[in-house]
């Protein structure tokens, strides 16, 4: 699973600038803050919208789970990932490094 | 090499057996999807199988994960889930040779129980991508043609076959096939395949263009590998018009990539450039990125790919679009806030 493996990474490089946002696209509030809970997840988790809200589909048209972007500091898309697989963090922390 | 949408198809259908969850049907795999979700409307519950995936949902590892579902498979050798379970094990194991000779010694095995022929056809299928990867192109040959010989082959069983063939560089095979898929790149042909499903006008528009671009691609780099480049090149061209990008700006199918490549392997790199960027620094398509530093290389020597790598994704890079969403306490976040910030957006749901 993703999400509990950016902590470490949003930990070590939020201080230089990293945040992390991680949106919940099914509306499932139950299961997702139990899973933020219990994985003491400390950035930024919200919730999708509904219908015309629906932001993951709406704005992104995502429908894979999990999708990753990396926004640079003037808001381009400069890296996307689909899936998560072990190691992919490795990945995912030198495309950071780039662009941070 | 695995092509992208038979990665991504075996991503989707693998995390979803292994319950991870974190995957709903994405486009390439709507075949998939829509077959199940026909299969399924008015049979019995499978405990057996729901056992099944109790049990992986409870382990960790690849490792744990293989007893499981062999277990499953040997004492249900004609369940509707076996050879999906099937394709777990080959996934699981593959990862290097050895794993694969055993998946393979293990399909055998489960052949001689099996005698419900949908089970048996579909196990077959999941074979023909080991005789692919394991390179046994003689294998790959007589198992297609006794495929072929009882029943018609089907678009999404054309498309298991071609991605075997390009595995093994079974080029005659592919073009063969790609011919056959592109045939049964047609709407009414979409609509006979899933009889028991309502499609839009526009799902079906989707999955025939998604088809061709598909079936273009593979003929195009096949062609290209028994030296037909020009005709390559021409059903590249004639195909572009069927590949969409995502939001991010990267294809949806390996179309570019293959072209690309194509163009460099002609030494025509600048090209080749161009055709290459978005799949390479994007996606992590790693061919495609290979690709793109050869030419490179071959254009403008060996200095200054990083920064090249770095100004074609600034040149290529979308503008996110913003949006205001609350966290769990009620609290709004816009995006646009965090301009100035490195910002990794993530989208999830629990399982």
């Amino acid at each position: 699973m993703e999400l509990p493996r950016l902590e470490p990474l949003y930990q070590k490089y939020k201080d230089q600038g990293l945040t992390v946002v991680a949106v919940e696209a099914q509306r499932d509030t139950e299961g997702a803050t139990t899973f933020i809970n219990e994985n003491k997840l400390t950035y930024a988790c919200l919730e999708n919208g509904e219908d015309e809200g629906d932001v993951v589909r709406g704005v992104f048209g995502v429908r894979s789970f999990p999708t990753s972007y990396l926004i640079d500091r003037q808001g381009r898309i400069m890296f996307y990932h689909l899936g998560f697989d072990e190691g992919d963090e490795v990945k995912l922390e030198k495309e950071i490094l780039t662009l941070l | 090499m695995i092509t992208r949408l038979l990665f991504s198809t075996m991503l989707v259908l693998l995390l979803a057996l292994a319950g991870c969850g974190q995957y709903e049907a994405e486009a390439p795999v709507e075949q998939a999807t829509a077959d199940t979700a026909a299969g399924e409307a008015e049979k019995p519950e499978n405990t057996a199988w729901e056992a099944t995936l109790t049990e992986l949902r409870a382990v960790e590892t690849d490792g744990e994960k293989v007893p499981i579902l062999k277990t499953f498979i040997e004492n249900n050798p004609n369940n509707e889930n076996t050879a999906y379970a099937l394709s777990g094990v080959i996934y699981y194991l593959g990862d290097d040779e050895e794993g694969m000779e055993e998946a393979l010694r293990f399909t055998g095995t489960i052949l001689h129980k099996a005698t419900d022929p949908d089970v048996r056809r579909e196990m077959e299928l999941e074979r023909l991508g080991l005789y692919g990867r394991l390179g046994e192109t003689e294998s790959l040959l007589t198992a297609v043609e006794e495929l072929s010989g009882n029943t018609p082959v089907s678009y999404s069983e054309n498309e298991k076959v071609i991605d075997a063939a390009l595995e093994c560089k079974a080029w005659e095979l592919a073009v063969k096939h790609a011919k056959t898929a592109l045939a049964n790149s047609t709407a009414a042909t979409y609509r006979t395949d899933y009889p028991n499903r309502t499609f839009t006008d526009k799902e079906v528009d989707d999955a025939v263009r998604r088809r061709k671009a598909s079936s273009m691609a593979s003929m195009g780099w096949a062609l290209a590998h028994l030296g037909q480049v020009d005709k390559a090149l021409a059903v590249f061209e004639e195909g572009r018009g069927s590949v969409t990008r995502n939001y991010v700006g990267i294809p949806d199918s390996p179309l570019f990539s293959y072209w690309g490549r194509t163009l460099a392997e002609s030494g025509r790199n600048d090209e080749a450039l161009e055709m290459l960027a978005a799949d390479a620094v994007f996606g992590g398509d790693v061919e495609a990125m290979d690709a793109l530093h050869g030419a490179y290389t071959a254009t403008k020597g060996e200095a200054g790919f990083e920064d090249y790598l770095m100004q074609t994704r600034e040149r290529l890079a979308v503008q996110v679009d913003d949006f205001t969403l609350n966290n769990y306490q009620g609290e709004p976040l816009t995006l646009s806030q965090l301009k100035g910030q490195v910002v990794l957006l993530s989208f999830w749901f629990p399982t």
